[in-house]
């Protein structure tokens, strides 16, 4: 039976979350497939995939920080970013060489291949966006991600070719010769599914990422929850408990909820709040959203461009955390020059075209 | 070392060189112009103004020329 190795990184949940239709895809074909990944995203898909085995693999340390100065923090962890990949890349040969694996599959861990397993790459981000000031750097950026692509087989983008519905921006759009060579569209591949449920609920506000921003934007939005007219709920993405504010009869707020539970809620949500991660948008673009507010994290370069690319494109309306006044940009959002996402292929198919295109012939021959 | 490691040793040099080397810029620059001003040479104040705008001009045009043409 082919043996996979699935190794996402642990920067938030939203790598671990869009392996999942991969992962199963993978067991429907009766794979065996490995688990190898650290913290709440070894948890999530330990918990989605009790039949798979799991092992330990550290990461990178986060640094997201808790001001809107992201970048400085994010250089000045650059040592410890080169460190942290030299002991996966140590860790990695000890992983491989305890069982034998017919493919290796990274997603955005930039260490995690092999020259003698073919390895594929998942990733949104070909092309790192990084404020104008720094144009040299974000040049820089685009030839030391070729670096890296070139170390796998295959670098598959969740994400639809460049072209109008493309809705990662340029962020997807690949620069180098190595990743032209190696880069395969997928389309959108995400856990939540559509259901069959109407649209009862007016707005669904998702609080989540990675700390310390998460709390920061828990602070800002729940005390202006109130303003909002219609029945909300609100996930804070936080499984520890805190006292919560008190909850009038048309908003509930939930601290934490399943995955199932996120899927329903979205499903019968008229108008989404949230942070404008790639993954977030995945998801409203599986469903078919069409009103969303976006807050993207500050400083996150990634989120920023988005929130921009969106509102230029008439997609959704975004809002600096900073400068949000929730009852004004609701109605902004919800105005009919934002059209959201144009249709695209959904996951199920995507995953099936990924399967037979690319993992097949790793694994069937 | 894995090469992979080796080469972002080498670009993290190559980052604190440059910018050791701005601060450097800057440092001379910023002592230059000062002992100038003291000294009452305001020629070469000028002369220095205009070139440190025309840097910057140019740095910043090369970023939005960049971006504007979808390079960046």
């Amino acid at each position: 039976m082919p043996h996979v190795l699935v190794s996402p990184l642990n920067w938030g949940l939203g790598h671990a979350t869009r392996d999942i239709p991969v992962i199963r895809n993978l067991l429907d074909h009766n794979h065996e497939v490995t688990i190898a990944a650290s913290g709440n995203a070894r948890a999530v898909l330990g918990k989605e995939f009790p039949e798979c085995r799991s092992v330990e693999f550290p990461d990178y340390p986060v640094p997201y920080s808790q001001s809107r100065f992201f970048l400085p923090k994010f250089v000045a962890s650059f040592p410890l970013m080169l460190k942290a990949i030299s002991d996966e890349r140590k860790n990695l040969n000890r992983i491989l060489a305890q069982d034998t694996y017919d493919l290796i599959i990274s997603d955005n861990r930039l260490g995690v291949y092999s020259s003698e397993i073919p390895s594929v790459f998942i990733t949104h981000q070909l092309h790192y966006h990084l404020p104008l000031i720094f144009w040299p750097a974000e040049l820089l950026a685009v030839a030391m991600n070729g670096l890296v692509h070139g170390k796998y087989r295959q670098i598959i983008v969740p994400d639809n070719p460049p072209g109008p519905t493309a809705l990662a921006g340029k962020l997807s759009r690949p620069e180098t010769e190595a990743t032209k060579k190696r880069v395969f569209f997928s389309g959108i591949l995400t856990s939540i599914r559509r259901c069959n449920v109407g649209e009862d609920l007016d707005y669904l506000v998702l609080i989540s990422g990675p700390e310390p921003q998460r709390t920061q934007l828990e602070k800002i939005l729940l005390p202006r929850i109130h303003t909002l007219e219609g029945n909300s709920v609100i996930l804070l993405g936080s499984p520890s408990n805190h006292a919560l504010p008190e909850q009038t009869g048309s908003c509930r707020i939930i601290p934490y909820a399943s995955t199932r539970d996120k899927e329903n809620f979205m499903n019968r949500a008229r108008c989404i709040i949230c942070r404008s991660g790639y993954t977030s948008m995945m998801e409203i673009a599986e469903l078919g959203k069409r009103h969303a507010l976006l807050i993207p994290t500050p400083g996150q370069t990634e989120q920023e461009y988005l929130s921009w690319y969106y509102e230029k494109q008439g997609w959704f309306h975004s809002q600096n955390q900073y400068r949000l006044d929730l009852s004004a940009d609701i109605l902004i959002a919800q105005q009919p020059c934002y059209k959201g996402f144009p249709a695209v292929q959904k996951t199920e198919d995507n995953v099936k075209g990924l399967y037979d295109q690319v993992l097949s012939q790793y694994l069937e021959r | 070392m894995d090469d992979l490691v080796v080469s972002g040793v080498i670009g993290l040099i190559a980052i604190y060189l440059a910018l050791f080397l701005f601060l450097g810029a800057v440092y001379v620059i910023g002592r230059l112009m000062y002992t100038s001003l003291a000294t009452g040479d305001f020629g070469l104040v000028l002369g220095g103004t205009i070139a440190i705008l025309i840097s910057a001009i140019f740095y910043i045009g090369s970023g939005c020329w960049l971006r504007k043409t979808g390079r960046i």
